[in-house]
């Protein structure tokens, strides 16, 4: 029997802060164990939390991403639990007074636009990371104290792709508007899903099961169905289905139970007392910039003219932004601009790895070389020649051109010498074929590109080829 | 033996000045007399060879403020680094910080030199400094009495002269009460007066590290050194004064009031025969005494009970032998039984005990029963506090409700707390507060409580007294 | 009549991480009932307004960022595994 599932999402993001939340020490990554921890990230006796201010920029840099309401007290929390990864015993976060709420974002479903909302988004900080073995627990407490934002939806997710649509659009905005990494394998992005399931759209919402720290997007889609298949069969037996926690087994693909509810943590929040409010003014509010949002960017683009393809290179690939449109902003045709970017360029850069500012290539070089193209100089394939070379060996255009002889062949006379040398040295296929005048055009349109290596300007070409065939 | 700690700051400061005596000189004072007095157990860590060498180096150093070359004792739950810091507790027994607390840094700044950590109340939770790992502390008056807590060792180290001065802290009483007990001067300033930074938290909300000294000016004088708006310390608050300005001058025209409640039959009546003299003597100086009521003030001690403890269990459950201190040597098979063990046998009964209350009074619904209405009374009860203060200079009446009682006595848990029946209240507000002894054969404490940060007009009073109020009659 | 069941204790010796048996239980007990009768005499007072989390009227305040000295932070870990803290729970 199919029910109908409901699912919700809690994403952390470790914010791109400099320092951590509650200390001075650096917001890194990958180094010596334990060394970037102060006795404030150790949980020492007698140590106090300090508060950078960075968090709430991004706190409310997130919170206008998102559409958020924002508290303007802030409060911090402590959250009371025993684990190796805590160093104090307790978590700061904030329960009663998060820093954004009542927000949305847009998913595109079937060509259909629907708002996923999102219930609140709070900051804390993290733990440290930890490594189990067999009884043995290893803990790196670099991780400890950096900032995190928490961002909880509320359940009107209705199935396993709306639930991947909008953890990839929740990673664009966090990725563009610079707040996170958010790379689900680094750790700087964590998902735990919450699936329940119930017989008609007018009943109660079923007991939910948390799918904790699913390690990667499609393994979202993966875990949710499964877990919906498991509570399926346990309602179809009319059993229940416990409030629990449970993993993902991406090798068995299938949920596992960690531990259930009734052993579930009293966390026994109480406001942090170390920790003055926070007052978020307009003045504050207002000073936080945000950058453009892909979905705009999207618009923006299509109105250009570049089409989906394009589009979702550009989007999944964030510096290019920035660098079509100062290209753009020069008087570059922004279609053409687009193509070699995502095309022979991007495919260099993804070869490489290296970073499009880190190339030979700059707005004002591309400018050039589009306007070449649009003023018909050089052809495309000329110019995925040139695009090569500059990016192998940083030489200017115009050398190139000239040392690899890529001048257009536009000269009618010289066209037509070489049209009529063609001709008469294939005489025989050419009068074997004259009742077939597009297989003709096409063959001698590959032999001229083939004498020229490619650098006949191929309108011309056309149009005198016809001429020659016509007589 | 030289008898140097008998002088005031001032003078001592004077002889360092002329080379007329050495800080070595005040060093060897200090041990010699902590040795003569090893019985009364106010030490837990001695501080000999870095003491000794640091007041060999300052004697070709400037003299350059007051309490240069001073020797002076802290309490062992103020951090120490490279110096044991044990807050009486065996979980800490072997635990040698990484960092200076923040009045560790100011002293070491102005030449202190720091002689040794003292003993208290395991983790400050006491009022009579025997529930010590390393033993209970005796009074300095009477050796078969206990000296109060949780700041007994202070106390007493100062009481006895083995320091001039000390630093203690107080979340309910634990500088007054002792203060009181072995008649010295103690007192807990404003919160947020001095940084908490590097002081082992109880209560994070009532803590506050305070001065304990035998005069009024020397306190003052101790309190301007460790006071200060510090940025590990988001609490703190800075007025940039000196306590001792107003020292000296005449107290004629203040206004005081007494709380009703401080005068109750739960007061010993001795006690409250001696405020009464105070208070003849008092108006006889043409400064105006009023009884007032204050709401809720009686609700002290739950209030206490709840959100002290509350704020301890989460405090101290970082104390768990992964990254410091004491762990268990069982075999144990899950992380649980690590921490369980682990704390169990690391912390004593009444730290235990009040965990578990603090554990109890934040789980599940009780948070919004008991936690949150707690902290709402607490507001009442503060704000009727500072509103006293539009009428009133200073809020006055005993510090404790009876004498230092017999080492052993064995009060329960909950009969314990009711020594701070008088204390509490101010900690709650976060006023500052100092217990004057006033009492002549037997210790008695005048508790002098002044606004938010106005130390200065407690100084101010307290001197006065000190100076022409004859603690005999 | 006791304040606490004996479940009651044993769940807040688990929030507290305390390791309790039976003894323990008689051991504390009366001392606990005796503290919680005194909690609740707040009961009976009807106020629920505005809280004081802390005597404390600061707002806004940041850190500076000051560079700081490296501590060595694993100089009292009992248990280490070259750069690592360990905790090692043995396999029955």
């Amino acid at each position: 029997m199919a029910y109908i599932p409901t699912i919700g999402l809690e994403v952390h993001c470790e914010l791109k802060t400099k320092n951590k939340a509650f200390s001075n020490s650096k917001n890194t990554y990958g180094l010596t164990a334990n060394s970037e921890a102060n006795e404030i990230d150790m949980g020492y006796p007698g140590a106090l939390p300090t508060l950078n201010k960075e968090i709430f920029d991004f706190g409310i840099k997130c919170a206008k991403a998102l559409n958020c309401k924002i508290n303007i007290d802030g409060y911090f929390d402590r959250k009371n639990y025993f684990y190796p990864d805590n160093s104090k015993n307790y978590q700061i976060t904030q329960q009663d007074y998060p820093i954004g709420y009542d927000g949305y974002i847009e998913i595109e479903v079937n060509q259909m636009k629907k708002k996923i909302y999102i219930e609140e988004i709070h900051l804390e900080e993290d733990t440290a990371k930890s490594f189990h073995e067999k009884g043995l627990t290893l803990l790196d407490f670099n991780r400890s104290g950096i900032p995190l934002i928490e961002i909880v939806s509320k359940p009107n997710i209705s199935n396993e792709i709306e639930a991947v649509l909008y953890v990839e659009k929740l990673r664009e905005i966090l990725s563009y508007s610079d707040i996170s990494d958010v790379k689900i394998e680094e750790g700087s992005m964590r998902c735990d899903v919450n699936v329940s399931i119930r017989k008609e759209e007018y009943d109660k919402l079923g007991h939910k099961v948390e799918i904790k720290n699913v390690g990667s997007i499609n393994s979202i889609k993966l875990a949710i169905l499964s877990e919906i298949e498991r509570q399926s069969i346990l309602f179809d037996n009319n059993e229940l289905i416990v409030e629990q926690t449970r993993k993902y087994d991406e090798k068995a693909n299938s949920t596992i139970l960690m531990r259930t509810k009734e052993t579930k943590n009293d966390y026994r929040y109480f406001p942090e007392p170390d920790i003055p409010r926070v007052h978020i003014d307009d003045a504050w509010i207002n000073s936080i910039q945000l950058l453009v949002l892909p979905d705009e960017l999207r618009e923006k683009y299509r109105s250009y003219g570049i089409n989906d393809i394009g589009i979702n290179a550009l989007i999944s690939n964030k510096e290019l932004n920035g660098f079509l449109n100062e290209t753009i902003s020069l008087g570059a045709d922004p279609i053409i601009s687009s193509n070699l970017l995502t095309g022979d360029i991007l495919s260099y850069l993804n070869k490489t790895g290296v970073s499009i500012y880190n190339t030979y290539i700059n707005p004002s070089i591309l400018n050039r070389l589009v306007n070449k193209i649009k003023n018909d100089e050089i052809s495309s394939k000329m110019s995925k020649v040139i695009i090569q070379k500059i990016l192998e060996t940083g030489k200017d255009i115009d050398v190139i051109v000239k040392e690899e002889g890529l001048i257009k062949i536009t000269n009618k006379e010289e066209l037509n010498l070489l049209i009529n040398n063609i001709i008469n040295n294939n005489s025989n296929f050419i009068n074997s074929n004259l009742d077939n005048k597009i297989k003709l055009e096409k063959y001698i349109m590959g032999q001229v590109m083939k004498e020229t290596n490619g650098n006949a300007d191929p309108i011309i070409s056309l149009e005198l080829i016809k001429e020659v065939l016509i007589k | 033996m030289s008898n140097y700690f008998d002088l005031p700051l001032i003078t001592i400061n004077q002889k360092l000045k002329n080379k007329e005596i050495k800080p070595i000189d005040l060093v060897n004072e200090a041990f010699e007399k902590i040795e003569n007095n090893m019985e009364y157990n106010a030490f837990i860590t001695l501080n000999k060879e870095k003491a000794i060498k640091k007041a060999i180096e300052l004697e070709n150093k400037e003299v350059d403020n007051i309490l240069f070359g001073i020797p002076i004792a802290l309490k062992d739950n103020i951090i120490t680094k490279d110096l044991k810091t044990t807050c009486a507790s065996k979980i800490l027994d072997d635990f040698i910080p990484i960092y200076d607390s923040t009045v560790v840094k100011k002293l070491n700044k102005l030449n202190a030199i720091i002689i040794g950590k003292t003993n208290m109340d395991e983790f400050a939770m006491g009022s009579t400094n025997e529930t010590s790992y390393y033993g209970p502390v005796l009074n300095a008056i009477d050796k078969t009495k206990v000296p109060g807590g949780s700041s007994g060792g202070s106390a007493v180290s100062v009481a006895l002269k083995m320091v001039p001065i000390s630093l203690g802290s107080d979340t309910g009483g634990s500088i007054r009460q002792p203060s009181a007990f072995n008649n010295v001067v103690g007192l807990k300033p404003t919160y947020g007066r001095v940084s908490r930074y590097g002081l082992v938290a109880f209560s994070s909300s009532l803590d506050q590290i305070g001065p304990i000294t035998n005069s009024v000016i020397d306190n003052a004088i101790l309190l301007n050194a460790i006071s200060g708006i510090d940025n590990k310390d988001l609490t703190s608050s800075e007025t940039n004064e000196d306590f001792t300005s107003e020292i000296g001058k005449t107290i004629s025209g203040m206004k005081v009031c007494i709380p009703n409640f401080y005068m109750s039959e739960k007061v010993d009546i001795e006690i409250r025969n001696k405020i009464n003299k105070v208070i003849n003597f008092l108006k006889l100086n043409n400064v105006l005494v009023d009884y007032v009521d204050i709401n809720f003030i009686d609700y002290a001690i739950p209030l206490y009970q709840i959100i002290a403890l509350a704020e301890a269990s989460s405090n101290l459950a970082r104390f768990d032998g992964v990254r410091f201190g004491y762990k268990t040597d069982k075999k144990i098979t899950n992380i649980d039984d690590f921490y369980k063990y682990t704390r169990n046998e690391g912390f004593g009964d009444e730290v235990k005990r009040r965990i578990m209350i603090g554990s109890y009074v934040l789980s599940g619904k009780n948070v919004d029963i008991y936690f949150k209405k707690a902290l709402s009374i607490r507001k009442k009860l503060s704000d009727n506090m500072y509103q006293l203060f539009n009428h009133y200079d200073l809020i006055i009446g005993p510090t404790t409700t009876g004498f230092p009682y017999d080492l052993g006595t064995n009060k329960s848990s909950n009969e314990s707390f009711m020594d701070d029946i008088l204390t509490i209240p101010v900690n709650m507000a976060g006023l500052p507060a100092m217990s004057l002894p006033i009492g002549s054969n037997k210790p008695i404490g005048l508790q002098i409580i002044g606004n938010m940060f106005d130390e200065k007009t407690i100084y101010k009073f307290a001197a006065f007294l000190e100076s022409n109020y004859k603690r005999g009659e | 009549m006791y304040k606490l069941s004996n479940e009651q204790i044993m769940h807040v010796a688990d929030l507290a991480k305390l390791h309790m048996n039976d003894l323990d239980i008689e051991k504390y007990r009366k001392d606990l009932d005796e503290i919680l009768n005194n909690i609740e005499t707040i009961e009976s007072l009807n106020i629920n307004e505005e809280i004081m989390i802390s005597p404390s009227n600061n707002f806004n305040v940041f850190s500076n960022k000051e560079e700081e000295d490296k501590v060595d932070v694993l100089i009292n870990v009992k248990n280490r595994a070259g750069d690592f803290i360990k905790v090692e729970v043995e396999n029955e």
